[in-house]
């Protein structure tokens, strides 16, 4: 063991004075932090992998098998919305979980000028990784298509970018959900174990159930169904894509009301977040 | 507010007036103390006594139910760099495991905003350099402790807060970390430091603040704790005059005169006492020493938490009491004198009626934990 030395200087660095605590290199350093907290776990290609292939496994068997009834561009917006994305918001709960998970709360908090900025540091880092995410997840969903032989001209080429570039903002949004639910509920397993039976069982029955009653067809503005119809909306429909299409809500809509629930979500984790005791 | 005002950079912790309520339990209440930079503070008290509870809600983690601790002033949550004022360990499991030493360091050094080679600087300070790239999950307790320090360290602090810090270090560790304290103090900074033993950090600390039951019971440097109860030496002996005035010549000027061949002298060992008799020519017939003892000081004050309920009911007995070094059947140093005087001859200003003085609050009159004889030779010649 070394010598103990502790280096002199305890005084702050100068000019370290003037930055507050929202100065724009305080919350650069928490975003790098939470970055380099992202990347050091394999969290995230543990989940990158299963949407990717996911999304090419989509693709291909809609083009081979049902591809006169779906377009590209629906087909897309199919294995994205529907599937990949899930596993953008688990990321997101993963991310903001593994704090209390792993204890590290403490330092974390004890090393940011405060518990607002480290939630946005992480809002920004899984934003990205969500818009990551759409990015791999849509290249291998065209892969999917070209390899199930599925026929893209043109137009309809143009038709699979467009939901692929929208899906960078739904998949953020999709990982900043998650951060704002996973801050919220601190428990990892209880997070990711509720929140995928709401979107997979739970938010079904509410519409089957609305859908019988007088409330009629609700699910647009539901947050799972809001996140999904929001790609959907923007496909362009096949033959069947009645079943898809016929949606309440134009696909831009469903995208800000699914927003909504997003900013909600972060700002119920944040508030949490202040005044909970870190014991 | 201006923020510039807010860091006086003093490297002062002020608790005032500190309470914090869990549901029905009262962690800690009215409690208030001063921490002063340039030297080390020990904070004790027995587990439960509110001690982490104090630490966290300086550090902000916290929420007070009343009251505030303060960092150069300034809450830590007005702590524009909180990192680069104080850096404190308080769990050595705050890791995620499939982390290396060095991914985990690097990932605070960006949060503080330090160049990244101070990572490696803190590994090589704590002496984990040759494991920097391994995984934590791998740790040994001692190591992870270690990597806390380090971390803590990341940002150069003015103050550093240890909780509990002893725990898992193997003895060279330990005595590491007290030299790193003392340098650490000794260039003008400031450490808090808690344990519930007092004897792990008796040999560090220069101040201690000891709470019990969530208040402050004693604040003060280690030596007062003794209070006006300092070493003791019974003694008889040929020539008490003569023994008394060599004493006082060697600076032994707290001599009382009992009976006719006894002595009182206070703030001397037996050992000292016996060395000058045998210079003085001073026959020694009896001696009884008498030693209050830091840690009986420190039990008797924080004997009333934590009282184990017996099965039948009964009061429970007080921790002093179940101190295994000084047995509560332990006699008074009157019966231990030899020779046919009864220890009742003996004046009662002779001997102390207990070791607390009367100013603090003591539960350890009456407890058997009182001070008793750590040694006793029942004859000694003091010449040839």
């Amino acid at each position: 063991m070394s010598a103990p030395a502790p280096a002199p200087g305890a005084a702050p660095a100068p000019g370290a004075e003037h930055d507050g605590p929202w100065s724009a290199r305080a919350l650069l350093g928490l975003v790098v932090a939470e970055s380099r907290k992202a990347l050091s776990t394999s969290a995230w290609w543990a989940l990158l992998l299963p949407a990717a292939l996911l999304s090419l496994l989509v693709t291909l068997l809609t083009a081979e098998v049902a591809g006169l009834a779906f377009t590209p561009s629906l087909a897309q917006a199919l294995a994205l919305g529907s599937f990949a994305a899930k596993f953008a918001v688990v990321f997101g709960l993963v991310c903001a979980t593994a704090e209390d998970r792993h204890r590290t709360v403490t330092t974390s908090y004890l090393t940011s000028p405060g518990r607002p900025q480290l939630l946005v540091a992480k809002v920004v880092v899984c934003a990205a990784a969500g818009a990551g995410y759409a990015v791999v997840c849509g290249l291998l969903g065209l892969l999917g298509m070209v390899l199930g032989g599925g026929r893209l001209n043109g137009p309809e080429l143009g038709g699979v970018f467009e939901v692929s570039a929208v899906a960078m903002l739904v998949f953020a949004l999709w990982a900043v959900l998650g951060v704002g639910l996973g801050t919220l509920l601190r428990n990892q397993l209880a997070a990711i174990v509720g929140v995928l039976v709401y979107l997979l069982l739970v938010e079904q029955i509410i519409s089957g159930l609305a859908s019988l009653s007088s409330l009629g067809r609700i699910e647009d503005y539901l947050p799972g169904g809001a996140g999904t119809a929001s790609l959907t909306g923007l496909a362009e429909s096949g033959p069947f894509g009645g079943s898809f299409g016929g949606l309440v809500v134009p696909w831009w809509l469903a995208l800000l009301i699914f927003a909504g629930y997003t900013t909600v979500a972060v700002l119920a984790g944040a508030a949490a977040a202040q005044r909970r005791d870190i014991t | 507010m201006n923020r510039r005002s807010v860091n006086d950079g003093s490297g002062r912790i002020v608790v005032r007036n500190l309470a914090k309520r869990f549901g029905p339990v009262e962690a800690v209440r009215d409690l208030s103390f001063t921490v002063e930079p340039g030297q080390i503070t020990g904070f004790l008290g027995p587990n439960g006594a509110g001690k982490t509870t104090t630490l966290r809600a300086a550090l902000g983690l916290l929420t007070p139910t009343d009251g505030e601790v303060t960092v150069n002033g300034a809450r830590y949550d007005q702590l524009a760099h909180p990192a680069r004022v104080v850096g404190a360990v308080l769990d050595s499991n705050g890791f995620h495991r499939s982390r290396t030493a060095r991914t985990h360091l690097r990932i605070y050094t960006a949060a503080i905003g330090v160049p990244d080679r101070g990572a490696d600087e803190v590994l090589a300070l704590v002496g984990l350099t040759d494991v920097a790239n391994r995984k934590i999950g791998g740790f040994s307790l001692g190591m992870k402790q270690r990597l806390a320090l380090a971390t803590a360290l990341l940002g150069d602090p003015q103050v550093l807060i240890l909780d509990e810090p002893g725990s898992g270090l193997d003895p060279e560790g330990v005595a590491w970390l007290r030299s790193f304290m003392r340098s650490f103090a000794a260039s003008g900074r400031t450490v808090l430091v808690s344990s519930h033993q007092l004897a792990e950090i008796a040999q560090t600390v220069d101040q201690v603040v000891i709470i019990s039951q969530g208040t402050r019971v004693f604040e003060g440097r280690l030596e007062q704790l003794r209070g006006d109860n300092a070493d003791r030496v019974y003694v008889r002996c040929s020539d008490p005059a003569k023994l008394a005035t060599t004493l006082a010549r060697q600076g032994f000027t707290d001599i009382q005169s009992a009976q006719d061949d006894r002595l009182t002298i206070t703030g001397a060992s037996a050992t000292t006492v016996g060395d000058v008799a045998l210079a003085a020519g001073v026959a020694i017939y009896g001696m009884a020493e008498e030693r209050t003892d830091l840690e009986q000081r420190f039990l008797a004050l924080t004997a009333s938490q934590y009282l184990p309920r017996t099965p039948s009911g009964e009061p429970p007995v007080p921790p002093g009491a179940l101190d295994q070094t000084f047995p509560p059947d332990a006699v008074p140093p009157s019966a231990i004198l030899p020779g046919a005087v009864p220890p009742s001859a003996i004046p009662p200003d002779a001997i102390p009626p207990g070791a607390v003085p009367p100013s603090a609050p003591s539960p350890s009159t009456e407890s058997p934990s009182a001070p008793s004889p750590s040694t006793a030779w029942p004859k000694q010649e003091g010449s040839r």
